[in-house]
């Protein structure tokens, strides 16, 4: 009887620190981290093939390999069209050229560094390499958070 | 002025896979048939060929010693290049194809050459052809774009060969344009000898190339006006 007693108790507080961490965990989410990286594919609003491959290729690398950091909102990735004109800044601010990817460090509301993936280009035709080059560099900022 | 030959053929690599991508087809293929034209005269075609690959060249050579005297501001040139030189193309093409039609027609101003000379390089379409590689080396596209700015200008950068590697770009991706049309050229006086016709087959390949010239100039000017 002690024993079922025991037993009864430990059960209850198991459940009592599974419902407590479930419980913390959607608070740290929401939180806004003071400082995270974002990811933005430029984009023209004429869209040729290689440049479709370039943005499907971009998205997919990061949401399959960053799912954690994307729910945590250490990372950001965003679409940008360079075209409209509220985003033609975009043009000088990362002395953009052609359709690229940029990764973007920002601590406490401020831009910190930035960095174009010039290589995406050079790794369009290989859907693994170019996700494994994204990663390396995702992962590299990411640690200088 | 100074390279080695890596560098070299790196750059005249990068020009001819400008060329190949699928990205230019369409002003590739308005290239090809504005250098064959009737398609009879293998002269007219190979100097109207190499007119327009010298175009190019001097195109991305004027632009690359341009970039490398910081006289652009980058962003805003490649810019432009991509969104407001395409716009030209349509209507030029459209042009290019009722001239070629007997539409209409324009003088083309003397240059300092013999009258004669002068006289068969127009006829030979020389002057239009060097123009067309002008205007379509400027009418970037994104890939040609990525090429131009990510590849080839820091290549040229680093060999301090801003005329000259931009230059050899130029004749990579003229290249391609250049064999395809002597191939047709070559097709079609084959076709025409063998069927004994080639006034009538002259005048049925020139006929065909316009409304090419029309038809992507009218696709250009839909996609971009």
């Amino acid at each position: 009887m002690k024993n079922a007693a025991c037993m009864l108790i430990a059960l209850l507080m198991a459940w009592a620190g599974v419902f407590l961490s479930a419980g913390s965990s959607p608070a740290a989410d929401t939180a806004d981290p003071s400082g995270y990286v974002q990811a933005y594919y430029f984009h023209a609003t004429r869209r040729c093939a290689t440049c479709m491959k370039l943005e499907q290729y971009s998205r997919s690398a990061i949401e399959t390999n960053f799912k954690e950091q994307l729910s945590n909102k250490t990372l950001r990735f965003a679409e940008v069209n360079f075209d409209e004109p509220e985003n033609r800044h975009f043009l000088q601010d990362y002395n953009l050229m052609y359709r690229s990817l940029v990764l973007v460090r920002y601590k406490d509301g401020k831009q910190v560094t930035y960095k174009n993936l010039e290589k995406i280009w050079q790794l369009v035709d290989s859907e693994k390499d170019f996700s494994d080059y994204v990663k390396t560099e995702v992962e590299a900022m990411l640690k200088e958070l | 002025m100074e390279f080695t030959s890596i560098p070299f053929f790196l750059a005249l690599w990068l020009g001819i896979l400008t060329s190949i991508s699928p990205c230019p087809l369409a002003a590739n293929i308005a290239a090809v048939s504005f250098i064959v034209k009737g398609g009879g005269n293998a002269f007219s075609a190979c100097a109207s060929g190499i007119a327009y690959t010298l175009g190019r060249a001097l195109a991305y050579m004027v632009l690359g010693s341009l970039i490398s005297a910081s006289l652009l501001n980058l962003p805003a040139a490649s810019y432009f290049l991509q969104t407001t030189m395409p716009k030209l193309l349509g209507p030029v093409l459209v042009v290019a194809g009722l001239l070629l039609l007997g539409v209409f027609s324009f003088a083309v101003p003397n240059v300092a050459l013999s009258q004669a000379r002068a006289d068969g390089l127009r006829k030979a379409g020389v002057p239009g052809a060097l123009a067309l590689g002008i205007l379509f080396a400027l009418a970037f596209c994104p890939l040609s774009a990525a090429l131009f700015f990510g590849s080839l200008i820091p290549l040229a950068v680093k060999q301090n060969s801003a005329i000259g590697l931009p230059l050899i770009y130029g004749i990579g991706t003229g290249l391609p344009v250049l064999g395809f049309a002597l191939v047709v050229v070559f097709g079609v006086r084959r076709l025409s000898s063998m069927f004994k016709k080639i006034t009538a087959t002259e005048l049925i390949m020139r006929r065909l190339t316009a409304a090419a010239l029309i038809l992507i100039g009218l696709y250009y000017i839909a996609c971009y006006v």
